[in-house]
C-alpha cells in the first residue's frame, strides 16, 4: 500500500517535473523528503544535501536571507533572486497529504511577472517617451498613489521621477476639492475599463497659480502588484487660452473704439441742422451710452440769469435708476460744489472715483445715484459756461482712456457749436462751416462729402497723420482715394460708396500706401439726405488701426501655432492611447488565458503570441519616441548641405536594395545647389522616399526614379519621382502622410516612414506634397529653406 | 438567447483576432467566425456572398484603424450596398478619440462602439443588443 502511494507521488512529481514545475515534499516532521531537480534551475543549490534538512533551510538557502518561518498554506507568491540578477517568482500551492506534511507544487510566473513589471516600468511607459512628452502624464493606482510619472510631473513637485512614486496627486500641492474631483475621474476609469477625456479644466496648485489643461484619462489594464490603474495625460493650454482672450480683447477694443466713434458721427450730423439742441441730444444719447457703455449719459445746462445749473436731458441703460426727477439734480447751485464747477468752467473735464472723493455734499449726491465712477464734460460757447455733459458708470467701476475722453470732449464740442449755430440764428447753409469747427486735435480724420459734385466738403487736418496728405491736397482732387488705397482693395471701397447710396451706411477696412509703409485703415460713413430725402452727401470718420491688426495679426499667428501645437499633441495623446492601448489590451487578455490556460501546449501559444505582442509594442513606442522627438526637438542645428551629393549618398546606403531590384536612379539635382537643413533629418527624408519608391515599385516594368530641383520663391523644391504602383489619391490622399497608414498590400509596408519624414520636414520649416496617378507613379515635392 | 450563426471580424490586429476567436469558441451564442484583416477584403467577400447566395453574417465587428481601406471607408462602402438583410455592425476599437465616438453615432448601421479589449462581457452585450434590437446609447 505504502509503495503504491510512494509510486503514485513519484509518478506524479514525475509528470509535475516535466511540465516544469517545482515540487518539493515534506514530511510531518517539516523535514525535506524530495525536492525536484529543476529547482536548481532557479537557485544554485546541492539539493541532494537538501533531503532531510529542515524546509526553513531551503527557504534561507533560495532567498539567500534568513527567512520569516515560512509555513504558507494554500496558494501564495515568492520571489527569490536568479544568480544573474533580477528574481525568480514562484507561485506555490501547497496539498496536505495523509503521510506527509504537504506536498508544495511550485509554478514558475517569472516570465509572466517580468513582463507585467517591464510592461509598466520599462515598456509601456518608457521613461524617453514620456520625459519626452511635453506635458505631465502620470499613472496612478485606485488609491491615487503614483506608479510612475513623467520628469515634467517630478519637477513640478521638485522631486526626481524615482522619488515621486507613491506620492498622491496631494503632494504637489493641489487643492483637496480638485484632489477629490480628480479621483472621482480616476475612479470611474479604472472601474469602467472606459477612457475619459476632458477638454479643458483648470488646475490650481497651493501656491494659488493655476493653468488651464486639457486630459485625457486611459485605463491601463493592470497594475504593478496592484491591480488596474490609470494612465493620466495634462496638456498644458494656458498659454493658447490666454492668447485668445487677448486677441477677444483686442477686436473689442477696436470695436468699441469704432462704436463711439459711429455714435459720435451720427449725433454730431443731426446736431448740424438740429433747430433745438437739448431735444437732438435727447434722441442721441441711447446710441453715444450703449457705444461707451456707460449707465448714465446727461446734459446739465446752466441758466444764463444766474449760477443754477439743471439736468435737462437723461438717458439709463437696462435698469439703472433714472435721475430725470431727483430734485436734487435740479437748480443745483454752482457756488455749493466749487472744485466741480470751477473745473468745468475752465474747460477741464472732470473725472471723479466716488470711493476716492472726500465726505462731503458731493460725494453724498454721487452715492445716492449709486455712482462708482463718473466723467462730465464742459459744453462752453466762446468762453462761456453752457452746461455740461457727463457720463455715469454704476456697475464696473470704468477707467477712461485718453482716446475715450479726446472723443467725448469733441462731442461736447460739437454740441456748443450747435448752441452757438441755433442762438446766432445762422442759417443752416453749409454744414461744412460746423464741421471745420469739429475738435481738430482728434486723431482720427472727420470728413464730409458731396456726392453730387464729388468733392470733399471738408477733412480735418489729422488727414496729414493718417492718410499721408495735407487738406487741400483732398480739396483740390477728385477721388482722391485712388493714389494712395492699395490696388487689390479699392473694390472694398467702390462697394462701400455704393452701400452709402443704396443703404446709407457703410463700414470698411482697407490699407493703404503712405511713402512705403502700408497702413490699416478702418472707416464708417453714414448719408445725409436733404430734405426731399435724396441722398447728397456723406460724412465719416477714418482711423488709422494699424497698430491694432499688426497686433492681432501676430495674436492670430501665434494663435493658430499654438492651436497646431495643441493639435499635435493632442492626436499625439490620441495616438499614443491608441496604438499602446490596443497592443496593451491584447497583452492583458493574454494574461488571462496563459492563467487559465488547460494544457501546456495551449499556454506555450499564448506565451508566443504575448511575445510578439510586447515586440509590436516596443517597437511602436520607438517609433513614437522618435515622432515625439522631432516635433519637440529645437536643439538640431541647420547647416548647409550640398543636395546632389546627399542624394547620391542615400544612393549608395541603398545600394543593395536598388541592384536587387534592378532600379535605375537618375540625380539631375545640379552641383551647386545648397539647402538648410538638418543633416541627420534629410538623410533620413531622403533614404525614405528612395527606399518607398523602390518598395512600391510596378511588378511590370523596372524601377526608375528621378531626382531634380527647382527655386520657388526662398525655397528649393526637390521632386522625386517614380514609376511606380502609384496612389489613389482621392481615396488615400487625406492619410497619405498619416500614421500607421498603408496603402499598398506590401507586407513590408508598417505606415510610420512618410508620417516621420513629413515631421522632420516640417520641424525644419518645409512642407511636401504629393502627385500620383495609380499604375503610373507618383511624384513627391519636398520644400527645404535655402537659407537660413 | 439568440444564436450568432455567423460573425466577421474586420481587423488588421491579427493577436486581436486570435483572441476574439478563442473568446468566441469558448460563448455558447457564437457559432462561426470568420476574419479580414483590412475593409476592401471583407467587401470583396461580401459582394462574392451577394452573388452567390450564400450565408450572409449576423454581426460584423469592425476595427478601425486598418490599412488599404479602414474601418470608415468600409462603413462608406458598405452603405452604399444594398445588402439582402441589414447587417450590424459593431465598432470595436481602442481610439477614445471623441471625433471618432462622434463619428461613430452618424451611422444608423453602427449599433456600438465597443472599448478594446473585447472580452465575454462584451461578446454578451453584443448578444443582448442584437436580441433587443436595440441601439447601445454609446
Amino acid at each position: 500500500m505504502q509503495r503504491r502511494k510512494k509510486m503514485a507521488l513519484t509518478l506524479l512529481t514525475d509528470v509535475l517535473v516535466r511540465s516544469n514545475h517545482w515540487v518539493v515534499v515534506i514530511d510531518k516532521k517539516n523535514r525535506i523528503q524530495y525536492i525536484s531537480d529543476n529547482v536548481n534551475t532557479g537557485a544554485s543549490v546541492n539539493l541532494s544535501s537538501l533531503i532531510g534538512k529542515d524546509w526553513n533551510t531551503v527557504i534561507k538557502q533560495l532567498q539567500g536571507v534568513e527567512p520569516e518561518k515560512d509555513n504558507a498554506r494554500g496558494a501564495y507568491l515568492r520571489k527569490y533572486p536568479k544568480q544573474e540578477g533580477g528574481f525568480r517568482w514562484i507561485e506555490w500551492k501547497t496539498v496536505t497529504h495523509p503521510d506527509y506534511n504537504l506536498i508544495s507544487i511550485g509554478t514558475d510566473i517569472t516570465f509572466e511577472k517580468e513582463t507585467e513589471e517591464h510592461l509598466l516600468q520599462s515598456v509601456l511607459l518608457k521613461r524617453t517617451l514620456l520625459d519626452n512628452f511635453p506635458g505631465y502624464v502620470v499613472c496612478k493606482d485606485y488609491e491615487g498613489r503614483f506608479l510612475f510619472a513623467n520628469k515634467a510631473i517630478a519637477e513640478l513637485m521638485g522631486k526626481t521621477a524615482e522619488e515621486v512614486v507613491g506620492l498622491t496627486d496631494r503632494d504637489y500641492g493641489a487643492e483637496e476639492e480638485d484632489v477629490l474631483r480628480y479621483q472621482r475621474t480616476d475612479r470611474q476609469v479604472i472601474e469602467s475599463g472606459v477612457p475619459i477625456f476632458i477638454p479643458e479644466q483648470t488646475i490650481r496648485r497651493k501656491d494659488g497659480s493655476s493653468g488651464v489643461f486639457q486630459t485625457s484619462k486611459f485605463p491601463v489594464p493592470f497594475g504593478k502588484d496592484k491591480g488596474p490603474s490609470v494612465l493620466v495625460i495634462d496638456i498644458d493650454i494656458t498659454e493658447l487660452k490666454k492668447t485668445e482672450a487677448e486677441l477677444r480683447r483686442i477686436q473689442e477694443q477696436i470695436m468699441y473704439k469704432t462704436n463711439i466713434l459711429s455714435a459720435i458721427g451720427k449725433t454730431t450730423e443731426k446736431l448740424l441742422t438740429t433747430e433745438d439742441v437739448p431735444s437732438t441730444l435727447a434722441g442721441s444719447f441711447a446710441l453715444i451710452g450703449e457705444a461707451a457703455q456707460v449707465d448714465r449719459v446727461y446734459y446739465f445746462q446752466k441758466n444764463r440769469e444766474n449760477d443754477l445749473v439743471s439736468q435737462k436731458v437723461e438717458w439709463t441703460y437696462g435698469n439703472i435708476k433714472p435721475q430725470i426727477n431727483n430734485p436734487s439734480l435740479q437748480d443745483m447751485d454752482t457756488n455749493i460744489f466749487p472744485d466741480f464747477f470751477k473745473k468745468l468752467m475752465e474747460g477741464k473735464p472732470y473725472i471723479v472715483v466716488t470711493a476716492e472723493l472726500e465726505e462731503g455734499i458731493l460725494k453724498n449726491l454721487l452715492e445716492e445715484q449709486a455712482i462708482i465712477s463718473m466723467l462730465n464734460i464742459p459744453v462752453s460757447v466762446n468762453g462761456v459756461f453752457y452746461g455740461f455733459i457727463g457720463f455715469d458708470d454704476c456697475t464696473k467701476g470704468k477707467n477712461w482712456t485718453e482716446d475715450e475722453l479726446s472723443l467725448l470732449m469733441s462731442l461736447a464740442n460739437n454740441i456748443a457749436n450747435a448752441f452757438e449755430r441755433v442762438e446766432n440764428q445762422q442759417k443752416i447753409v453749409e454744414s461744412e462751416h460746423i464741421f471745420r469747427q469739429i475738435n481738430e486735435t482728434i486723431d482720427d480724420v472727420f470728413w464730409l462729402y458731396d456726392i453730387k459734385n464729388r468733392k470733399i466738403d471738408y477733412i480735418s487736418p489729422s488727414c496729414e497723420k493718417v492718410l499721408g496728405r495735407p487738406q487741400d491736397y483732398f480739396y483740390q482732387k477728385h477721388d482722391a482715394w485712388l493714389d494712395y488705397t492699395l490696388p487689390e482693395d479699392m473694390e472694398l471701397l467702390r462697394q462701400a460708396h455704393r452701400d452709402i447710396e443704396e443703404n446709407g451706411y457703410y463700414e470698411v477696412g482697407y490699407r493703404i500706401l503712405t511713402g512705403n509703409e502700408q497702413r490699416w485703415i478702418f472707416e464708417k460713413s453714414f448719408a445725409i439726405a436733404d430734405e426731399n430725402g435724396k441722398i447728397i452727401k456723406n460724412s465719416g470718420v477714418t482711423s488709422d488701426v494699424t497698430e491694432s491688426v499688426l497686433k492681432q495679426k501676430e495674436l492670430e499667428r501665434l494663435l493658430d501655432i499654438t492651436h497646431k501645437q495643441n493639435d499635435r499633441l493632442t492626436n499625439f495623446a490620441h495616438i499614443i492611447s491608441h496604438n499602446i492601448r490596443s497592443h496593451s489590451s491584447n497583452l492583458s487578455s493574454l494574461m488571462t488565458f496563459i492563467s487559465e490556460a488547460k494544457s501546456e501546449e495551449e499556454k506555450k501559444m499564448f506565451m508566443s503570441l504575448m511575445q510578439k505582442s510586447t515586440d509590436k509594442l516596443s517597437e511602436t513606442i520607438k517609433n513614437l519616441n522618435e515622432i515625439i522627438t522631432i516635433q519637440n526637438n529645437t536643439a538640431l542645428e541647420k547647416s548647409h548641405i550640398t543636395m546632389r551629393h546627399e542624394i547620391e549618398s542615400s544612393i549608395d546606403a541603398l545600394g543593395a536594395q536598388i541592384k536587387n531590384s534592378g532600379a535605375v536612379i537618375v540625380n539631375n539635382v545640379p552641383e551647386n545647389v545648397t539647402i538648410n537643413a538638418i543633416p541627420a533629418y534629410l538623410e533620413s527624408i531622403l533614404l525614405n522616399f528612395l527606399s518607398n519608391a523602390i518598395k512600391y515599385r510596378s511588378p511590370e516594368r523596372p524601377p526608375k526614379v528621378i531626382f531634380s530641383i527647382t527655386r520657388s520663391g526662398s525655397f528649393w523644391r526637390l521632386a522625386i519621382s517614380d514609376n511606380g504602383l502609384g496612389i489613389d489619391l482621392e481615396k488615400h490622399g487625406h492619410k497619405l502622410f498619416g500614421m500607421y497608414k498603408t496603402f499598398h498590400k506590401n507586407p513590408e509596408a508598417k505606415g510610420i516612414g512618410l508620417f516621420i519624414a513629413k515631421s522632420q520636414i516640417e520641424a525644419m520649416g518645409g512642407n511636401v506634397a504629393v502627385e500620383s496617378n495609380v499604375g503610373e507613379g507618383s511624384t513627391f515635392y519636398i520644400d527645404f529653406y535655402a537659407e537660413n | 438567447m439568440r444564436k450568432i450563426k455567423l460573425a466577421y471580424v474586420i481587423d488588421d490586429d491579427e493577436i486581436l483576432v486570435t483572441l476574439v476567436k478563442i473568446h468566441m469558441q469558448k460563448n455558447e451564442a457564437y457559432e462561426k467566425i470568420e476574419t479580414f484583416c483590412n475593409g476592401e477584403d471583407a467587401l470583396t467577400h461580401l459582394s462574392k456572398i451577394m452573388e452567390t447566395g450564400e450565408e450572409q453574417p449576423d454581426l460584423i465587428i469592425l476595427d478601425l484603424n486598418m490599412p488599404i481601406m479602414d474601418g470608415w471607408q468600409f462603413l462608406e462602402e458598405y452603405t452604399l450596398n444594398e445588402m439582402p438583410r441589414e447587417i450590424p455592425v459593431f465598432i470595436a476599437t481602442s481610439s477614445i478619440d471623441p471625433k471618432d465616438i462622434e463619428k461613430a453615432r452618424t451611422y444608423p448601421i453602427v449599433k456600438d462602439y465597443i472599448m478594446k479589449p473585447i472580452d465575454q462581457a462584451k461578446l454578451n452585450r453584443i448578444v443582448s443588443l442584437l436580441s433587443d434590437d436595440n441601439r447601445s446609447s454609446f
